[in-house]
């Protein structure tokens, strides 16, 4: 046996000696049989564990709705909340003490003087760390993927990235963890710290993709605009006509919002969008993960998800001074935007976000390699 | 690369943050095939010293070799072993877990990880302990599973830092007798302690190490061949009497021992003393015994450690920026 798999068994070991550990795998296993082993779809709708269905057409048994309501609950809810948030959380509690714990004098000392290379024996501590996540998703992605598979016969093969992918969120945040763990050498230091750059990497995220998602609603409503002048100047050239009053009229309209759009685009709204993007170029970028999942597993956007239940176009949302066709527009924008968001180059923020957390951990490998114990 | 020492350093030196002089300068040499003893007060830089062999800390300065190879040399550590003093195995392991881990971290192979784990466990008592979880276990037991990690290797050389540390005196008398038996096959030994006794007992060689410098170093006798001392024990009554006698005769090295009525003559020469025995046997002193006193560890170690400048001990810890001393 290497010293490689002797130190990862070790890891494993370790975790596994963990209540937390336990905890979180079984409640791993609960959200999946939760999330997708309590309905069904019927000839009729939907049906809640015994209950009689909900008629929804929508959703009907062999139509496309349940596969996009699925698809949806798996990014929405079991990656979204509790594989991105909640297993992420109780891995980095669950951790947080490894390296401190092993730093610790006594502890590293005997480790160290094996002839094994000070490299070599930290960042395979580190990467050790990493099973934690491994495991918990792996149980939980293979429970959801199995139940959506056998309970639908839908065979959402791309969900099963969710291993890989929430495991590599983990490694962006534990490199922080590392870092602070070689540096202080407390438990408490490195939870703590890891949070506050987890928090402060939310932070930016949020702000870089509600400025993204606003450029890029802001454009696409541009762009609807313009294609609608065009279209009414089109019919009316068709037509063999003028443009009527209320014609004329939308059409300034429209001539405003885009004139409105553009200045934006061009001043505030640009300028931001452009800084947050290159500033979340520097960040570890953990929500990425989520928006790289939903490609993968064909997620619906919100609206997409909504109009399962209920009809987005309905005049009961329609503000009061909006018209029906500029209604459209926007939601239409909207949507756009929330796509725009969720196009993310996939090898870019991976790349990027593992070039900011390798630096950190090659800092944290360099002080672990220098450092007397 | 073959040497007949186990250890050779010179010029050892590591100063912390450039103000904490822990090893000034230190020479030592350890035959191969001996059991060498380094004692010191705390803080003297005795762990600095070994911790400097394994690895652990980075010296300042540091010229030699360990098993032929220059100190640092990380494939020679897979021929050493090592119990560091205070040291904290994983609670969640259990004995043999333990040994297998280290084991498999010094490169031995599992087919003799298995065979040996099982031969350590019982060398240091733990059989029956063998499945259970280190929390479980108490100090002396963690101490014993030490010193069995530290031979998982089979190495030529162990270095035992404090290895008595919160053993029962049964316990004691196994390690010694494992150390004892390490010798026997040839290992080398290195222990580090400040329970003299226990190094008196198994040492061939020891050196004393005072604020980051050795004091001393040789066998037992060696370091106290010229210090010999004859003690002669008179009747109470007599004692004053008895050493006016000898001081007369002697002149200097006459003095009252620890003992009751006991006066001691410092001198090796027996011939010294046999005008004061036949002056006091002339006087009508009666003469209980006469035996010869060799100092013991402790007695050197006391010695050792009190500043001839101020007569008083030094103080723990290491030296801040003074000047290395000569060498004794």
């Amino acid at each position: 046996m290497s010293q490689t798999t002797t130190l990862l068994i070790d890891s494993l070991r370790h975790l596994r000696s963990r209540y937390l550990f336990w905890i979180s795998l079984a409640l791993s296993a609960l959200g999946a049989v939760a999330l997708f082993g309590t309905y069904s779809f019927t000839p009729e709708g939907i049906r809640i564990l015994w209950f009689r269905p909900i008629e929804n057409a929508e959703l009907v048994a062999g139509s496309d709705g349940p596969r996009m309501m699925v698809a949806g609950i798996f990014n929405g809810f079991f990656v979204r909340f509790w594989l991105s948030w909640g297993v992420m959380i109780l891995a980095l509690v669950s951790t947080a003490s490894v390296l401190p714990d092993f730093l610790r004098s006594g502890a590293i000392d005997t480790a160290l003087a094996k002839p094994i290379s000070r490299v070599k024996l930290f960042l395979v501590k580190v990467f050790g760390s990493l099973l934690f996540v491994l495991f918990q998703v792996a149980v939980g992605v293979v429970l959801a993927y199995l139940l959506i598979g056998l309970r639908f016969d839908m065979w959402i093969h791309g969900a099963l990235w969710a291993i890989p992918l929430i495991t590599l969120q983990f490694l962006y945040l534990y490199c922080f963890a590392a870092l602070i763990a070689v540096l202080t050498r407390s438990t408490l230091a490195s939870l703590i710290g890891t949070i506050l750059i987890w928090f402060m990497v939310f932070i930016v995220q949020f702000a870089a993709n509600q400025f993204q998602e606003n450029a890029a609603t802001v454009r696409a409503q541009s762009e609807l605009f313009r294609t609608r002048i065009t279209q009414t100047e089109t019919l009316a050239d068709e037509e063999n006509r003028e443009l009527n009053n209320f014609e004329q009229f939308r059409i300034n309209q429209y001539n405003k919002r885009i004139i409105e759009s553009e200045k934006a685009i061009n001043g505030w709204l640009g300028t931001w969008d452009n800084r947050l993007q290159r500033i979340e170029l520097g960040v570890p970028k953990t929500g990425d993960i989520r928006r790289i999942l939903a490609n993968k597993v064909k997620a619906p956007i919100a609206t997409e998800m909504m109009s399962l239940f209920i009809d987005v176009n309905s005049d009961e949302f329609r503000p009061p001074n909006v018209d029906e066709d500029e209604w459209s527009a926007q939601i239409q924008a909207g949507d756009e935007g929330k796509r725009a968001v969720r196009d993310v180059d996939t090898w870019v923020s991976i790349g990027s976000s593992l070039g900011v957390s390798f630096l950190a951990l090659g800092f944290a490998t360099l002080v672990f390699v220098r450092r007397d114990f | 690369m073959t040497s007949e020492h186990a250890i050779e350093l010179s010029h050892v030196a590591k100063t912390y943050r450039g103000k904490v002089h822990a090893l000034r300068g230190v020479d030592m040499r350890v035959a191969r095939g001996e059991v060498f003893g380094l004692l010191g007060p705390n803080g003297a830089g005795k762990s600095t010293l070994v911790k400097i062999l394994m690895t652990v800390i980075r010296p300042t300065r540091c010229e030699g070799s360990m098993l032929g190879h220059r100190i640092g040399h990380k494939p020679t550590l897979g021929r050493v072993g090592y119990l560091p003093e205070h040291h904290q195995f994983p609670d969640y392991l259990t004995g043999a877990q333990v040994l297998h881990y280290f084991g498999a971290l010094a490169k031995t192979p599992r087919r003799v990880r298995k065979k040996r784990v099982g031969e350590l466990l019982d060398l240091v008592g733990m059989t029956r302990w063998r499945s259970k979880k280190l929390g479980s276990y108490s100090k002396g037991m963690r101490q014993r599973i030490g010193v069995a990690q530290a031979l998982i290797n089979d190495p030529e050389l162990v270095l035992l830092d404090e290895p008595t540390d919160g053993v029962d005196p049964v316990g004691r008398r196994d390690i010694r007798a494992i150390i004892a038996r390490l010798r026997d096959d040839g290992k080398t030994v290195f222990l580090n302690s400040h329970l003299l006794s226990e190094l008196e007992m198994v040492c061939d060689r020891v050196a004393i190490l005072v604020q980051g410098q050795i004091h001393q170093q040789g066998t037992i006798d060696e370091l106290t061949a010229d210090q010999h001392r004859y003690l002669i024990q008179v009747g109470a009554s007599d004692l004053e009497r008895s050493e006016q006698i000898a001081g007369a005769i002697m002149a200097e090295g006459v003095s009252r021992g620890e003992e009751t009525s006991t006066l001691v003559l410092d001198t090796t020469d027996a011939e010294r003393i046999q005008p004061v025995i036949d002056a006091l046997r002339g006087a009508s002193i009666t003469i209980e015994a006469i035996r010869t006193h060799r100092p013991s560890l402790e007695d050197l170690f006391m010695r050792a450690v009190i500043d001839p400048e101020t007569g008083k001990e030094h103080g723990p810890g290491a030296a801040e920026n003074t000047r290395p001393r000569v060498q004794a």
